[in-house]
């Protein structure tokens, strides 16, 4: 990689972008199925930390909102047409 | 242009792997452009701290560091305001985990340092647009639980040294020995219910480390149990950070695979 591409790089990730209400909400869920093991094994409030430290991580960097949006599962109906599509 | 001229300003140049240096004029102008950044990184850090760092405490960490990270700024291989964002948090980060501000503050900024290892390992560049939804989801899932697992293990490295392992045995660092087990999300001492689901944990976490390959499981022993910096990790083993990085996020998914199964 090219030190333009670095700079680039990050200069890209510290330009976060916002998740749609949805997208955040998929990106919620998908946090507490990661912090599912924990709940009954760590104090609650310590949980409760750690789901807004990951959400504010993910939030805050740019390849991680983009990936939970490319994640972001679309609906499809019969005829195939997307019925709802992600924000680009 | 004279080539005498050339040939001086080819001396003056620094080698790539030279740091250059900065005129004193540069310095002020990079300290005046970085300042406003440690009054945010400061608040920003306070928000997800909590009264176990103090703004200003933080900020004053921040103004120091500001001063040196300009001296070692290389423009040739970062933007200077993502390198000022990104080295003054890991400053202020590595100031609370010092120590200064108790070992729960410790912990906590060893869990902020520690998901940002994770996510670079993890995610070091967007998102493949040729990859299915679900191949996407899978890395998110990757990244998360790795995520995850490495806050885990942080705090119930906090609370106390892992209990002997079955086998291999696994260090026991003075600095993790319990006592005053604490809460770090409110600061209070943990309830009955909450000292037998740390136990659990602790329990989990040491059977998990036990079976992780001898590199992945010096690196978590080191870093979370001894509070060592993955840097000079990565120096004492021969490999380089990235590698260590990668390691590291290697164990915190095997973790997390473990204490998931873990019952």
């Amino acid at each position: 990689m090219t030190l333009k591409a670095v700079s680039s790089a990050a200069r890209r990730e510290s330009e976060p972008i916002s998740l749609v209400e949805a997208e955040r909400t998929f990106l919620e869920a998908e946090i507490d199925r990661a912090l599912d093991p924990y709940r009954s094994r760590l104090p609650a409030g310590e949980v409760e930390w750690m789901r807004a430290q990951l959400l504010a991580d993910a939030e805050g960097n740019r390849n991680v909102t983009e990936l939970a949006r490319a994640a972001f599962p679309r609906e499809v109906d019969q005829s195939g047409e997307i019925v709802r599509t992600r924000r680009r | 242009m004279s080539h005498d001229g050339a040939m001086e300003r080819e001396r003056e140049a620094p080698a790539d792997d030279e740091p250059p240096v900065h005129s004193p004029a540069e310095i002020e102008r990079m300290v005046a452009e970085g300042l406003p950044y440690v009054a945010v990184m400061a608040r920003l850090l306070h928000q997800r701290l909590g009264s176990l760092a103090e703004t200003d405490d933080l900020a004053s960490v921040g103004r120091v560091a500001l001063i040196e990270l300009v001296q070692s700024f290389d423009p040739r291989k970062a933007e200077f305001i993502p390198y000022v964002r990104t080295k003054l948090r890991w400053a202020m980060l590595d100031s609370v985990r010092r120590d200064t501000h108790g070992r729960s503050a410790a912990a906590r900024a060893r869990s902020l340092r520690a998901i940002e290892v994770v996510r670079e390992a993890v995610v070091s560049g967007p998102p493949d647009p040729s990859q299915s939804e679900a191949a996407h989801t899978r890395t998110l899932r990757t990244l998360l639980s790795a995520q995850a697992a490495a806050m885990a293990t942080s705090f119930v490295a906090s609370l106390a040294a892992p209990p002997t392992a079955p086998a291999p045995p696994v260090r026991v660092s003075p600095a993790v020995t319990p006592d005053a087990k604490v809460d770090i999300a409110t600061a209070r001492p943990l309830t009955p219910e909450d000292e037998m689901g740390a136990a659990t944990a602790r329990d989990a976490l040491t059977r998990a480390l036990a079976t992780l390959p001898e590199r992945q499981r010096e690196i978590v022993e080191r870093h979370y149990f001894d509070d060592e910096r993955f840097d000079h990790i990565a120096d004492s083993m021969g490999i380089s950070k990235s590698w260590a990085s990668r390691l590291h996020g290697q164990a915190m998914l095997a973790l997390a695979e473990a204490l998931r199964d873990y019952r």
